[in-house]
């Protein structure tokens, strides 16, 4: 109903037909301008780089070319290549590793958030946890758990549980008080305010929990590879350093990217769902 | 649960008084004090309120902002702990909140995240009356307030008023025996005020329900109120002086041009100013 008084229709139909199209293209591109934009950017900085790296402004051996990046993508991911190997078990560890993040984290920090003696039980832990580069700690869980799956997902677990805990908590906390005296007027019991009104309302900030716990998740992955392991993409960006074959390093970190932005597009959809309330 | 157009057409006439005798909600010597962060006193918000609430009666509570209003209707809704005295619904002390009061708060206090009509049904799905009636419940209450077209919208979509209308109804839907209203009408336009408050009026003219009415309007309260209660200016208020307003039954938007209507409206503004100076 809202739409009808915006759209462009009856506006357009009064125009000749002539600049109709002229209309239509500038619309399209008004409309997807920071689009056109960032492109615009993105293909001038390979452009740059391509031409840097095959004119002999730096050594192509050091800096690669998106040409060579390419080239090595496809034989990476074509037959006999290790790609999908890599990805698959890179994937699978970022996975479980973010799925017990969240499991564990969300109802962990709503109940920090609605319960103050649990949050100053665990508060410690958290604020520790919270101010400590935490990827120093991993090493201690190659040693605990060896080189398997179970320290690598520990390692995630410590990267992405923390942030989503932390924002969970502050979803409840920043709940509007009166929502909640609303709810007790009508005598609701604990656990029907928890389920209506604090879990919903902890949603937007559950969900920047979220997206902060992926990019913490994918930087846990790379390093775990990075300290123990024989595939993945973390171990083949480490590896490839150590052969300086920067071609194979770029086309890992691309994949990695590619994974988080992923991800993260996945999770834009699932928030919008949620927060129909907001955006309409 | 009972239906409210039952109740409209079964239940005693207001103007009869069948239920006059009998007193719903008692308020007695009842003080409420605040923590405040960092100080060693309480802040005392009230020092005594004292008053009765009789079945088909409304009591309107008027006095300065601040004075304690809200705290007191808190209180009674047994939302705010207080330090002394007694509140007392059908002869028994209250024990925190219950079903059988309401509240229309001073903010709207909506879901955003349910549409108006689930917001208008919480109370009845908190009380456990099943999904399907509820809703039913809730259109019926949201026809009364004007927002019928407005069901399926999210409370962002509406207006200040109408978000307002949508808290109205969902207390209305609760059909409580006792309704506490904080200012209910207060971002109402006058239109649509006369129209709510002749609405209240109707409901009121043909039950046993007991209700609070604060307000800052003088006129409204002594249309609306079997009694006003003009509060003192706050911190420590003292919220007991009742002026009975002895106006005929039932009322309507006629009453208020009643040659005592305006005696009434003076008299309670001449309470108030000695505290505006
Ligand atoms: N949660 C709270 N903590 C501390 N002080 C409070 C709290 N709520 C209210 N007060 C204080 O109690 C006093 C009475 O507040 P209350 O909200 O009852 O006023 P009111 O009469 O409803 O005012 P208004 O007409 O503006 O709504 C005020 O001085 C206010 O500062
Ligand atoms: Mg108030």
């Amino acid at each position: 109903m809202l739409t009808k008084l915006t759209t462009k229709p009856d506006v357009v139909d009064q125009l000749p037909p002539a600049p109709r199209r002229r209309r239509w293209l500038v619309q399209q591109y008004q409309r997807r301008e920071r689009l056109v934009f960032g492109v615009l950017m993105v293909c001038a900085l390979l452009g740059i780089w391509q031409a840097a790296a095959k004119l002999g402004w730096v050594n192509e051996a050091f800096t690669s070319s998106p040409s060579a990046i390419w080239t090595t993508s496809l034989k990476y991911f074509g037959s006999g290549g290790q790609g999908w190997a890599d990805l698959w078990a890179s994937g699978q560890e970022f996975l479980y590793g973010f799925l017990i993040s969240v499991l564990l984290g969300v109802p962990v920090g709503l109940l920090m958030g609605w319960y103050p003696r649990l949050d100053g039980l665990l508060n410690p832990i958290v604020l520790f946890l919270n101010n400590i580069p935490r990827i120093a700690i991993a090493p201690l869980f190659v040693i605990w758990f060896g080189i398997g799956m179970q320290s690598k997902l520990w390692v995630i677990v410590l990267g992405a549980i923390v942030p989503i805990i932390v924002n969970a908590r502050a979803g409840v906390v920043t709940i509007e008080p009166s929502l909640i005296a609303m709810a007790r007027s009508y005598g609701a019991s604990d656990s029907r305010v928890l389920r209506t009104v604090v879990l919903p309302g902890s949603v937007p900030a559950i969900c920047s929990g979220l997206r902060l716990g992926i990019g913490h998740a994918l930087l846990a992955v790379v390093l775990a590879e990075f300290i123990a392991a024989t595939e993945g993409l973390g171990y083949v960006v480490n590896s490839a350093a150590a052969t300086f074959n920067t071609n194979v390093l770029f086309v890992a970190v691309l994949v990695i990217a590619a994974l988080g932005m992923a991800v993260t597009g996945l999770l834009t959809i699932v928030e919008r769902y949620f927060q129909r309330w907001r955006t309409g | 649960m009972t239906d409210l157009t039952s109740s409209l057409s079964e239940g005693p006439n207001r103007a009869g008084n069948i239920g006059r005798q009998t007193t719903r909600v008692s308020v007695r010597g009842l003080s409420v004090g605040y923590e405040l962060r960092g100080a060693d006193a309480d802040f005392l918000a009230v020092a005594d309120a004292t008053f009765d609430i009789r079945c088909s009666e409304i009591v309107c509570i008027v006095g300065p902002s601040g004075c304690g209003k809200s705290t007191v209707l808190g209180a009674v809704a047994g939302l705010v702990p207080y330090r002394a005295g007694t509140i007392e619904v059908d002869g028994k002390p209250i024990r925190g909140t219950g079903s059988d009061r309401a509240v229309v708060f001073q903010k709207a206090s909506l879901l955003p995240w349910l549409t108006v009509q689930e917001n208008v049904a919480y109370g009845l799905r908190t009380y456990g009356v099943k999904k399907r009636a509820a809703i039913q419940r809730a259109a019926e209450m949201l026809e009364l307030v004007g927002l019928a077209q407005f069901a399926t919208r999210y409370p962002y979509q509406l207006s200040g008023g109408m978000q307002q209308r949508t808290n109205l109804a969902r207390a209305l839907a609760a059909d409580p025996n006792i309704l506490l209203f904080d200012e209910p009408f207060a971002s109402l336009d006058a239109q649509q005020r006369e129209l709510l408050q002749g609405e209240l009026l109707r409901i009121w003219s043909n039950t046993d329900k007991a209700g609070l009415f604060i307000t800052h309007q003088i006129d409204e309260a002594v249309l609306l109120g079997n009694r006003v209660i003009v509060s003192t200016r706050g911190p420590a208020s003292r919220i007991c002086n009742a002026v009975e307003i002895d106006l005929p039954w039932p009322r309507s938007r006629e009453t208020r041009l009643n040659p005592k209507f305006h005696n009434y409206v003076d008299q309670i503004w001449q309470l108030l100013e000695p505290q505006e100076a």
